[in-house]
């Protein structure tokens, strides 16, 4: 027991014990007081370049950093909107996994991968390519489906040393309709829908509101469409948000959008809807006729009221015969009828489906019309990569360029001559092909590979050398594309951002890597730098005498009646004054469409639109039939539009959104239809597995009356191995169960069927 | 005196999120990850709202975009215990004291339209994130609830601005971050007391209904219903 | 354990009155700038403080606008002498913040300079009779002192007008 004295002893030496902690712990509290610090805020315009829309942007920075990027107003494509890739787009600046610097694989190092400059990676790669610039064939280039410059000056370096291995990255879907328009029309001029005018729209199986291509103009037009009264349907296998927003929803088959679109011709046909004039004068092969053996041939016309009847169509699709009749008769007597087939085709795709809904859109008129397919008109300037001698509005032969799988197949076989360079920019194959593992292999087996993703992908975790391109921010940037009208937008701004990391603009990269490989290739890249290369360009715009910096929308039909008088009302005199509007202003565009111009949409031979010229290939008794519910499910994989950036992987604000239909994300969903999960024992947040011959994927369950009950949707865009904590590990990629392989397809446009077995695990 | 409010036109909508997106990068809103969403704690101030009708093959489905609605009697002021949030009667936004919040979350109970959102955690941002910070906005820690708040600061600045120049606030002057960034240009802003701005004339279409009008919470965010009839 | 109870309560004791404590350290400025100096000169707030008229914040001097006169030396002190020094580095005068406001709170000098017409000294204190830099504020810019004013002069009492 302690005494009065003991315990107030205590207590004095516990309060001094304490009171030494001043010394010590507030010694810290005379840190200093904060600097005051201006704040100076700046805006700058930029051109995004995670999607081929290529919006022009407004970048608000407070003391010289990024904090808000923004639409900017004057830009056509978005018109001062932002659709959420691109509001996002700053965490890509501010990523704390992008790449510091060049990096070349070093196995000697701890993680594979050492630090190295730029002007050692730039001889490098220099020496390299002078090495084999002299035999053909021997460079490759895999490049995303961003217009820029960048892009084409990668084309045209392959093409200078030689070699006609320039990949674009497409969606299998454009790939088809390339095939199309090839045979059709002769051509691969760029198509718009000019949906905002269309009357009646018909989607069918389009993916229209999930296609991570053109979203600005494609959402901006079907706005303007539902607000003047259009009346849309859905035919797809899948409800989707394209669904949602449609006043009628056909659930058809997979693989079966081209024969209801030919169904719907049937009926055009049958009772007196086709455009019989237009027919007549612009196309060939839909009559029968004799050829000049004297024997009887069969048109189009024929074909399809042969084939194509409802019942047949009902049959075939899972739709209702008499909705089929409904369908066509109000597509049919609508003023201004469209028809969009496929946007991305990832699964369940045939050429036939591309053949089908423009042959579709051609029995309607819709072609050349207001509120129907429109011909893109061109920038008036060359793209950089174009073969010699071609012309810009006419595009002679089928200039395909060669899929990323027939590269894998080419690299993998052996064949000569061997690739011996390649370059990957804006472009993730190894995640977004079906076949990305044998491409990874075929991709390791090329000696040289140098992917400039500023984040280490999928793709550039199997190269030898990643050169980080500078983000758009960080850079001059560009894109070369056209808007929902059909015109013509040239963006351009320079740099918004000071970089964040020690990278470099690609198109710098391939102007040094020219210069020093040698004379030949060096003479084909007479700039010294991507500033001059837009001088240049800002040149030709300025001696085209066209079009106009970009303002505020107005009337194409009064710009036509400027133009063709030869009245210019421009607000620049001189070419630098343009260069300097355009940096301005964001770009340079000419507001004006011509119909009528079957020399450009039909280049060659009599401008008739040739619908024999693409064979239907596929029959439709080969239009596989899925019975179901039972445990084999087809496979229809989407692309979720949140998910799907050029070379945007780790946007944590993105994977948070995930589906709008859903609200849970950062994994990856499959949607199937109540009777099936009710007969498979699945119920909402379930865990399976999705699995066939090529793989499994792990994906969680979705219970939705939006998909056919023989059908489970799982969107794309989850299980990256690669890039950055945001990404990595998360979701599952559902590609890897697509099939691909067809040995009457060797380019692997076709995307057969693929059937699933479903696994509960959780 | 003014009346803020805003009409969304679902014809016009497409579900593409940017609204949401733009809102986050304004308003400092912390990145989610797995962790959060797999426990539904991702905090969202405007976030899409899916409602299916009907059963397959006959499905149709809305798509809402849905943020504060800034309500005239609002629930969530009412049950404040220490005053953190109240309403305006100068701008008629329902507003928030970020400090004085004591993370009780009645106010989230008390929202029928469950747009409050609650800080759970602490922020998971990395390091190099906070340059990119929008300075006119608090950043809020865990412990907080926090929601939409028709980006007000917006309104301060144009306020600012415009009595500076001594005259009123032009029209569009001030609009939230999502309106701003909406693509199809689905969202209309602006003071419902003045009988001639777009949103009180779209707010009068025979379109327009508003969410749990029955409660009688007098919302201002007015939706225009999707179909066909302008 | 007897013996460890009163250090304990000692302990805590002396603990609470620590914390307790409010104190703000000092702030220490790099240079020991004379404001009565340079008002005697005639030298208004807003010539060195230019942006109280135009915008949110207000803004100290750069070098820049001190080397307007103190390319040579004006006086003998070798607190002057300070600001050549930052001039020759090209630096700016690396000034700390005496007047400070939380985040979440919206302030405009423009408003109250530009449009209320209010005088630097009633916010900010008799900062023209300093020879020295303060150390502290000489005014505690409260919520409450904030209101005082606004309910006296019929300004906005709306709390969204400040917070955010």
């Amino acid at each position: 027991m302690l005494n009065r004295r003991q315990f107030l002893l205590g207590v004095g030496r516990g309060a001094t014990l304490i009171g030494l902690a001043p010394l010590w712990s507030c010694a810290k509290s005379t840190r200093e007081a904060p600097l005051i610090q201006a704040r100076e805020e700046t805006w700058a315009n930029s051109v995004c370049q995670l999607c081929p829309s290529g919006c022009g942007l407004r970048v608000r920075l407070v003391n010289g950093n990024p904090v808000t990027v923004a639409g900017n107003p004057f830009h056509p494509i978005n018109r001062g909107g932002l659709c959420a890739r691109g509001a996002a787009s700053l965490q890509l600046y501010y990523d704390p996994d992008r790449l510091a610097g060049p990096v070349k694989r070093d196995p000697g190092v701890v993680g594979g991968w050492a630090p190295t400059s730029w002007k050692d990676a730039i001889d490098n790669v220099a020496s390299r390519l002078q090495a084999v610039a002299f035999s053909p064939g021997r460079v490759a280039v895999i490049r995303g489906d961003n217009r820029n410059l960048t892009s084409q000056l990668l084309g045209r370096l392959a093409r200078a040393a030689g070699s006609s291995w320039v990949v674009d990255m497409k969606a299998p879907a454009d790939v088809a309709m390339e095939e199309v328009l090839a045979g059709t029309h002769g051509t691969h001029g760029q198509l718009v829908q000019d949906l905002s005018k269309s009357t009646v729209l018909l989607s069918l199986d389009s993916g229209l509101l999930e296609a991570s291509a053109n979203t600005m103009t494609l959402h901006r037009s079907f706005a303007d469409m539902r607000s003047a009264g259009g009346y849309f349907v859905h035919a797809g296998p899948r409800l989707g948000v394209t669904g949602a927003k449609a006043d009628e929803w056909l659930p058809i088959r997979p693989s079966t959008a081209g024969v209801f679109a030919l169904g719907v011709a049937h009926m055009l046909i049958k009772e007196g809807y086709a455009r019989v004039e237009f027919l007549r004068d612009h196309v060939s092969g839909f009559e029968d006729w004799t050829d000049e053996a004297g024997v009887p041939q069969s048109g189009v016309r024929s074909w399809i009221l042969r084939e194509f009847s409802p019942q047949r169509v009902a049959e075939l699709t899972g739709a209702e015969w008499d909705q089929i009749i409904r369908v066509a008769r109000r597509f049919g007597s609508a003023e201004r009828p469209l028809a969009i087939g496929p946007m991305q085709g990832d699964t369940s795709f045939q050429t036939f489906d591309a053949q089908a809904v423009h042959t579709l859109n051609v029995v309607a008129g819709a072609i050349d019309v207001p509120g129907g397919v429109l011909w893109a008109r061109r920038a008036p300037f060359d793209d950089l990569d174009a073969p010699a001698g071609s012309k810009p509005d006419v595009a002679t032969g089928t200039r395909h360029s060669p899929t990323v799988e027939e590269l894998a197949d080419w690299v993998l076989q052996g064949k000569s001559p061997p690739i011996d360079l390649c370059f990957v920019h804006e472009a993730d194959p190894v995640f977004t092909s079906p076949e990305g593992a044998k491409l990874a292999d075929a991709l390791r087996k090329i000696p040289f590979v140098v992917s400039t993703s500023p984040i280490m992908n999928d793709t550039a975790a199997v190269a030898t050398a990643v050169l980080p391109d500078s983000l758009w921010l960080e850079r001059r940037c560009d894109s070369i594309t056209v808007d929902g009208n059909g015109y013509p937008v040239v963006s351009s701004s320079p740099p918004a951002a000071k970089p964040r990391a020690d990278c470099r603009s690609t198109a710098d990269l391939v102007l040094a890597v020219a210069k020093s490989a040698g004379e030949r290739i060096a003479q084909q890249f007479p700039w010294g730098s991507y500033e001059e290369v837009i001088k240049d360009r800002v040149e030709l715009l300025f001696r085209a005498g066209v079009g106009d910096t970009l303002s505020a929308q107005h009337r194409s039909t009064w710009t036509q009646l400027l133009e063709r008088s030869g009245w210019r009302a421009v607000s620049y005199n001189t070419v630098e004054e343009l260069g300097a509007e355009i940096d301005k202003r964001g770009g340079w565009w000419d507001p004006a469409y011509y119909h009528g111009e079957w020399r450009r949409i039909v280049p060659g031979g009599d401008h008739r639109i040739n619908l024999q010229a693409v064979q239907f290939t596929t029959q439709p008794e080969s239009v596989a039939h899925v019975e179901g519910p039972n445990d084999r499910l087809a496979l229809y994989v989407y692309p979720e539009l949140t998910l799907t950036t050029r070379g945007g992987v780790s946007l944590p604000y993105l994977q948070d959104l995930g589906s709008p239909l859903w609200q849970t994300s950062w994994v990856t969903s499959a949607e199937i239809n109540p009777k099936t999960a009710a007969h498979l024992g699945l119920a909402l947040g379930d865990t399976i597995k999705i699995k066939n011959d090529r793989g499994e994927v792990t994906a969680q369950v979705r219970v939705s009356p939006g998909i056919r009950p023989d059908v489970i949707a799982v969107q794309s865009g989850g299980g990256r191995v690669h890039g950055g904590r945001y990404a990595e590990g998360i979701g599952s990629n559902p590609l890897r169960l697509v099939k691909t392989e067809s040995a009457d397809d060797p380019r692997r446009v076709r995307r057969e069927l693929t059937f699933v077995h479903i696994e509960r695990v959780a | 005196m003014a009346r803020w409010g805003m009409v969304i036109d679902l014809n016009r909508c497409t579900a593409c999120q940017g609204c949401i997106t733009a809102c986050h990068q304004e308003n400092n809103v912390p990145p989610s990850n797995p962790r959060l969403a797999g426990q539904n704690r991702s905090i969202r101030w405007i976030d899409m709202m899916p409602m299916y009708e009907g059963e397959y093959p006959h499905t149709a489905m809305s798509l809402l975009p849905m943020m504060c609605q800034h309500c005239e009697h609002p629930p969530c002021i009412k049950v404040c215990p220490v005053g953190a949030t109240f309403f305006s009667e100068e701008e008629g936004i329902v507003g928030q004291v970020y400090s004085r919040c004591i993370g009780c979350r009645y106010c989230t109970n008390a929202c029928p339209y469950t747009v409050r959102q609650f800080n759970w955690f602490e922020p998971d941002v990395p390091p190099t994130y906070p340059q990119g910070t929008n300075p006119d906005v608090s950043v809020r820690y865990k412990g907080i609830v926090e929601k939409c708040t028709f980006c007000n600061h917006r309104l301060m600045h144009a306020r600012d601005t415009a009595r500076a120049d001594n005259r009123n606030l032009l029209p569009g002057e001030f609009v939230p971050a999502c309106v701003e960034a909406c693509p199809t240009k689905a969202m209309v802003f602006g003071d419902l007391e003045d009988p001639q701005s777009e949103v009180a004339k779209q707010a009068r279409s025979k379109r327009a209904f508003r969410l749990m009008e029955d409660l009688g919470t007098e919302p201002k965010v007015y939706y225009l219903r999707e179909g066909r009839g302008q | 354990m007897n013996r460890l109870l009163p250090l304990l309560i000692g302990g805590g004791l002396a603990a609470l009155l620590c914390c307790a404590c409010e104190e703000r350290p000092p702030v220490v400025q790099p240079i020991a700038y004379n404001h009565k100096a340079h008002i005697d000169n005639s030298i208004a707030c807003d010539a060195c403080h230019e942006t109280v008229q135009k915008a949110a914040a207000a803004s100290v001097p750069t070098t820049a606008t001190c080397m307007l006169c103190h390319q040579v030396a004006l006086t003998s002190s070798p607190e002057e002498e300070k600001v050549r020094w930052y001039a020759d580095k090209g630096e700016e005068i690396p000034w700390r913040r005496i007047y400070r406001i939380p985040t979440h709170v919206y302030f405009s000098h423009r408003r109250h300079v530009a449009v209320a017409r209010i005088e630097c000294a009633q916010c900010h204190g008799n900062v023209a009779s300093l020879t020295s830099p303060a150390a502290y504020p000489l005014v505690e810019l409260t919520m409450t002192w904030c209101l005082t004013c606004h309910q006296a002069h019929g300004a906005t009492q709306d709390c969204i007008h400040c917070h955010r």
